[in-house]
């Protein structure tokens, strides 16, 4: 028996945001090993835009909220640095807020990123993270099994925000 | 009526109303007056200034915006250290590439299913802490966890089967209760395994009857082989030195060196466990106990408990386990409805029919059988002597006294003793050459090793093996190993208490009860043995029954008890009534009637005595 005090081979981040009912935000992240084990979650209390910034921030506001607001108090919190990030929102999908560490969405993002593919899944990245793609998927590649689901993840993160609200079913 | 009427300028009529003073030159636009002439004022001219003022100061721009936002606060979940017990093959080589294995083999009832229901991990209602809820919503469905992307599992688990992982993997305390046969043990093992392996416990004390010691051996070594499983055993020395190692993840033990060596210790000198299990629970179902007491006073964090038959006897036997459980106090005496409600939080169980509708069935059928001429002629002499002693005894009689003319009518229906004939023996061999034809196999069950030894010498020809309390334990995993293997052994006679509990025989055919147990869940676990998970055929159960006999009104008796143990644990009953069978009863056999003070009590020996 030896405890593993070492940084996995490959960690994986996943990031979903949450509408409560009401009309508020939150967001969590997951980092797990590359066999999927839970290594750190951070999430967001509620964020809820006041009405001038509705109104000024119009059609911005939900990338904002999502990809830069809520994105960067996780990423300033996360004590264990993912190699590569999945969402689920485009709207999330900011590369600037998240450095090299690439990230990569299940949804088509804006017009301008581009489509690759990740085991059996499409996928859409910022150009600017092209680079540190390659990179990492090759890492995600060699460590992560073939079985693994890559969206369950974003399915716990996404419960555990419920709970956390106490929205959970 | 023109204007110039309307303004009453041609008329020299009083006007009504005083206009107002006519301007110099008539209005070069037209002013559309109404009929009613009510807004005469519209005839005066604006008379409008204009002036010009200097600003005072620059306009500003009320009120001002930043864009600015409150940073979101956080919560943080932290995971303990990942513990990795290595397997042999990943010690040698590089362990942290995706690992390429073979397809794990899948049950024949799970093929051609849909996509698999994932099962996730929920967090006990009674668990209040966000951040201990937030740790077992965020763990992976068990089937990703037990993909065999960090621990490989030999067979996929049965929905169930994860089900009730998950229910363990969360659970303080927890009574698994299902049906024997559907992996109770298995299920345990790998919750244990995830607990360890995600850093929730560091050491685990499993407690078993000895005669289970092997199976649980075998069945860790099958279900977790990277788990260290180390066995109290040797002398007092070392056992004392395991006990309080804190090194050694799981600590196998049975009940009796358990309350040996634990009994004496000081209270403050106790080995502390992250986690008891108890197999075969209802061991502790006697409160006053010394095995109750010496378990119950064990320091611990999670105590589970392993049994298929939560109720023997009384529904009151639950309380005693749930005391173990900490979910009642010390000397509680929770009514039925209570402990219902107990039961609903901290029982799991299942029975073979909810969760595997397709499993084969278990087909019971009642040999009734004529005693043979000798044993008839012995079988009335005993009885009637038996039954005139009892009269005479008068007031004196006890239910033992009745006990004991039971227990040699039963011997007799089993075989003659001067002669040796017997009816239930001829109609065993005589299905037995039918069944070692076919190549199948059968286990037998008696309430007597001198019965069973009696047995094997007529039944050699089938390659008859003998399992009971009399054979030494190391010699039983080698009978068990050659029972399976052998394909010319073909039956396996064992006894009611060390054959009943914990050994998988899924691959017997049939199973014969030569004598009855005198209670229907001792039965059910030694067919169990038989009827389980992995069984491809039906179980044929025969119960040998002697015509005209005790066995006969025994098994009326029996049949009776199976219906209020079914419907207690069942539907609920809201009644009292007890389980056990009754000085009433037992005297009844024999139309006496039950003496005074011949209240509610439990008869025939320990199943585990054997």
């Amino acid at each position: 028996m030896g405890q593993a005090k070492q940084r996995p081979a490959c960690v994986l981040g996943f990031y979903q945001t949450w509408e409560t009912p009401s009309g508020e935000t939150s967001g969590g992240i997951l980092v797990t090993s590359h066999r999927g084990r839970p290594i750190e979650f951070q999430c967001t209390l509620p964020v809820r835009p006041n009405p001038t910034q509705q109104l000024l921030y119009g059609s911005t506001l939900r990338p904002f909220l999502r990809g830069e607001l809520i994105a960067g108090a996780l990423r300033d919190k996360l004590e264990s640095k993912p190699d590569i990030l999945f969402v689920n929102d485009p709207d999330a999908l900011n590369a600037e807020t998240w450095g090299h560490v690439p990230v990569v969405s299940f949804q088509p993002g804006p017009t301008d990123s581009l489509k690759k593919q990740v085991r059996e899944h499409s996928v859409w990245i910022d150009p600017d993270d092209a680079a540190d793609f390659d990179k990492a998927i090759a890492q995600f590649e060699k460590y992560v099994p073939d079985s693994a689901d890559l969206k369950e993840p974003l399915a716990r993160v996404e419960q555990a925000l419920r709970e956390a609200m106490g929205q959970a079913a | 009526m023109d204007d110039a009427d309307f303004w009453n300028l041609n008329s020299n009529a009083q006007p009504l109303i005083f206009p107002a003073p006519l301007p110099d030159s008539p209005p070069d636009m037209k002013i559309d007056v109404p009929a009613t002439g009510m807004n005469v004022a519209l005839r005066r001219w604006s008379n409008l200034q204009v002036e010009t003022q200097k600003l005072l100061s620059r306009p500003g721009f009320v009120p001002t915006w930043k864009p600015y936002w409150q940073k979101p606060k956080t919560i943080q979940v932290a995971f303990p250290d990942l513990i990795d017990f290595q397997t042999k093959e990943e010690k040698e080589g590089e362990p942290s590439e995706k690992p390429k294995r073979k397809p794990k083999p899948k049950p024949e009832q799970a093929e051609g299913q849909e996509k698999k229901k994932l099962t996730r991990i929920k967090p006990p209602d009674e668990m209040l802490s966000m951040e201990d809820r937030l740790f077992y919503v965020l763990q992976p469905p068990l089937e990703s966890w037990l993909a065999g992307q960090e621990l490989v599992m030999p067979f996929e688990p049965f929905p169930y089967q994860y089900e009730g992982i998950a229910w363990l993997f969360s659970q303080k305390s927890a009574l698994l209760a299902d049906e024997m046969g559907l992996g109770k043990t298995m299920q345990t093992i790998t919750a244990v395994r995830l607990l360890l392996a995600s850093g929730q416990i560091r050491r685990v004390l499993m407690v078993c009857p000895k005669p289970l010691i092997p199976n649980w051996q075998r069945e860790f070594k099958l279900w977790a082989e990277e788990l260290p499983v180390t066995t109290l055993e040797g002398d007092a020395n070392r056992r004392k030195m395991l006990l309080n190692m804190k090194s050694v993840p799981v600590l196998l033990s049975n009940y009796e060196v358990v309350v040996r060596d634990l009994q004496d210790v000081d209270e403050s000198e106790l080995p502390r466990f992250d986690l008891v299990v108890l197999d075969e629970s209802q061991r502790i179902k006697n409160r006053d106990s010394l095995t109750t007491q010496v378990i119950g006073r064990i320091p611990r964090v999670r105590s589970w408990s392993l049994t298929g038959t939560p109720i023997e006897n009384r529904p009151e036997e639950l309380a005693s386990l749930f005391e173990y459980m900490g979910v009642v106090p010390k000397r509680a005496t929770p009514d039925l409805r209570q402990l219902k409600q107990l039961a609903d939080v901290y029982i799991l169980r299942r029975t073979k029919d909810l969760v595997q509708p397709d499993m084969p069935p278990r087909l019971d059928r009642d040999a009734h059988l004529e005693l043979s001429p000798a044993q008839k002629s012995a079988y009335d002499i005993a009885e009637k002597e038996g039954v005139v002693q009892l009269n005479d005894m008068g007031d004196e009689i006890t239910i033992q006294h009745v006990f004991e003319l039971v227990m040699r009518l039963k011997q007799i229906t089993n075989c003659d003793p001067l002669t040796g004939e017997s009816a239930k023996k001829d109609r065993l061999v005589a299905d037995m050459e039918e069944i070692a034809a076919s190549g199948a196999k059968a286990i037998l069950f008696s309430q007597w090793t001198k019965t069973i030894d009696w047995l094997y010498e007529h039944t050699k020809q089938f390659g008859a093996l003998v399992y009971h309390g009399g054979v030494p334990t190391k010699q039983r995993e080698p009978i068990l190993k050659q029972f399976k293997e052998d394909p010319n052994s073909h039956l396996l006679l064992m006894s009611y208490g060390t054959g009943a509990v914990g050994l998988n025989l899924q691959f017997s055919q049939y199973v014969f009860l030569y004598d009855r147990w005198w209670n229907p869940a001792i039965e059910d676990q030694a067919i169990n043995r038989a009827h389980r998970i992995g069984v491809k055929n039906p179980v044929i159960v025969t119960r040998f029954i002697c015509k005209d006999t005790v066995e006969e009104r025994i098994d009326l008796v029996l049949q009776q008890k199976r219906a209020i143990f079914e419907k207690v644990l069942g539907e609920g009953d809201t009644s009292t009534e007890s389980l056990s069978m009754n000085a009433s009863e037992v005297f009844g056999l024999f139309d006496l009637k039950a003496r005074a003070g011949e209240g509610t009590r439990k008869i025939g020996p320990q199943p585990h005595a054997a």
